[in-house]
């Protein structure tokens, strides 16, 4: 299908490539439900873990070989394309089949069957399921991100639904009015470190995060009059949805499936905050005589035109765009040349993490490299700075920060 | 009264309807708002540089971004 723009009596046309792959996103969810036609097909267990397996190593082998995406729709059309509602029915299209996806997995860890599955699942079996579940809340988080920074109230709300199956409403809130404002600072808690090791940046992150989300409101509240605790602070009112959904399937599958649903809610918030570290790896703006930081530009964060991970996250790692235009639909956002680019799409690079010697070895020369060997120029992490100052030198250019 | 918009993503904020969702009634003047309070839709930008709607030409989403690779000229988007 092709966008059309006329500009100065000339016609632009510009056709998306990807239009339909988009879809694909939205049937991430099902892929729990698919474990049932493999279970069913080998009497395996190991058929419960195929959710880790699709991301850790079927998107990112699949993202090694698609190759790159560059294309970028033509300014001229961005408005028409951002305005046709096709894109947006396909994030509408992810909440309803998440929760379906979610009801089907609690059904089963209450101990239910279906054909194809004559016994209730073993443990082994459910922690399998639950990790899957956890990696659709995970990318139901990236889905909530999408719809929650849209000027239209009503994707607010949606943001809140697709964030109730990990608890983490207070995204919504934290992300838009915290990150986005102090990205790629010291102070922004969810931007990772030159030289953090990922499992010391996820308490800072959840934690940080929290605490921010929670001054936000409270202030915003404040210049109201009015008291934090109060069903108007948009925490409680999107952790209600957490609690409505956790309820009922409680109350409908029993008491039991509770350390699953733990599980796959700190799941899906492990793989968000994991994508959280790497996007600003090592970033940092520069503080402005005025005391401000520079605007976020281009430079500020890692970008990736894996066409995998970008079709299964809605153009995310087209982040440089993102930040510097929040509002943009996902479909319209575009790749910069300039921008700093990962050696692989998101979903490769969260399994480098995982290895924190790996992940320096892969990223920290690319972070040097980007700030033309200026250490100070980095979001240097205090615990390593003096080792850093050492081995990259440079240790009597004092910090602008 | 006046408006004042967002130079990123157009928000409009209005000084006689003010935005009492994020403490600001009606009729509260623009310059009354904190400096640093961020526009209610994208983020990104500031009371300080949200611009008398009277001198608004076009937003800046192109601004530093599309002038580093397509254009000779930054679109004066910096402060």
């Amino acid at each position: 299908m092709t966008v059309q723009a006329t500009v100065d009596g000339h016609t632009i046309e510009w056709t998306d490539r990807k239009r339909y792959l988009w879809i694909m996103g939205a049937i991430i969810p099902l892929i729990p439900v698919s474990m049932w036609g493999l279970y069913a097909l080998t009497d395996s267990t190991l058929a419960w873990y195929f959710g880790p397996v699709f991301v850790f190593v079927v998107i990112p082998l699949f993202d090694l070989v698609a190759g790159l995406d560059p294309d970028n729709p033509p300014d001229e059309v961005l408005e028409a394309l951002e305005e046709d509602r096709f894109y947006r029915w396909v994030t509408y299209a992810f909440i309803p089949l998440q929760i379906a996806g979610l009801v089907w997995g609690a059904y089963l860890l209450g101990g239910g069957t279906l054909p194809g599955i004559e016994d209730p699942l073993t443990v082994a079996q459910k922690i399998g399921l639950a990790l899957g579940l956890g990696m659709v809340a995970g990318i139901g988080i990236n889905t909530a991100h999408e719809l929650g920074h849209k000027k239209e109230e009503y994707e607010r709300w949606f943001a809140r639904v697709a964030l109730a199956q990990t608890f983490y409403g207070h995204f919504y809130i934290e992300h838009n009015r915290g990150h986005h404002v102090r990205v790629a600072t010291p102070e922004d808690p969810a931007s990772g470190r030159l030289g953090e090791v990922v499992w010391e940046f996820f308490p800072r992150t959840v934690w940080g995060s929290l605490t921010s989300a929670w001054e936000l409101e409270k202030k915003r509240l404040g210049r109201l009059g009015k008291k934090p605790w109060t069903i108007r602070n948009d925490l409680f009112n999107a952790w209600m949805f957490s609690v409505l959904l956790w309820g009922a399937l409680t109350i409908a599958f029993g008491i039991e499936i509770l350390p699953y649903l733990l599980i796959q809610a700190v799941v899906g918030i492990w793989l968000l905050e994991s994508v959280n570290y790497l996007e600003h790896y090592g970033m940092k703006r520069q503080k402005l005589e005025s005391g401000r930081y520079e605007r976020v530009n281009p430079s500020h964060s890692w970008n990736s035109n894996n066409i995998g991970t970008n079709v299964l996250l809605y153009h995310l790692q087209r982040h440089s765009d993102h930040h510097a235009n929040p509002t943009r639909r996902y479909q319209a956002l575009r790749n910069f040349k300039e921008a700093p680019a990962l050696p692989t799409g998101y979903a490769g690079m969260i399994v480098l993490t995982w290895i924190p010697a790996v992940w320096r070895k892969v990223m920290d020369h690319r972070v040097l490299e980007h700030l033309d060997g200026d250490l100070e120029r980095a979001n240097l992490h205090p615990r390593v700075a003096e080792k850093y100052r050492r081995r990259y030198g440079t240790a009597e250019k004092v910090a602008a920060a | 009264m006046s408006k004042f918009i967002c130079p990123n993503c157009e928000y409009v904020y209005d000084e006689e309807q003010g935005h009492p969702r994020e403490g600001w009634p009606a009729g509260t003047a623009f310059a009354d708002i904190d400096p640093d309070w961020t526009c209610p839709d994208c983020g990104v930008r500031e009371q300080v540089d949200f611009l008398p709607i009277e001198h608004f030409v076009r937003n800046d989403q192109d601004g530093p971004i599309i002038s580093m690779e397509t254009r000779a000229t930054d679109q004066g988007a910096d402060r």
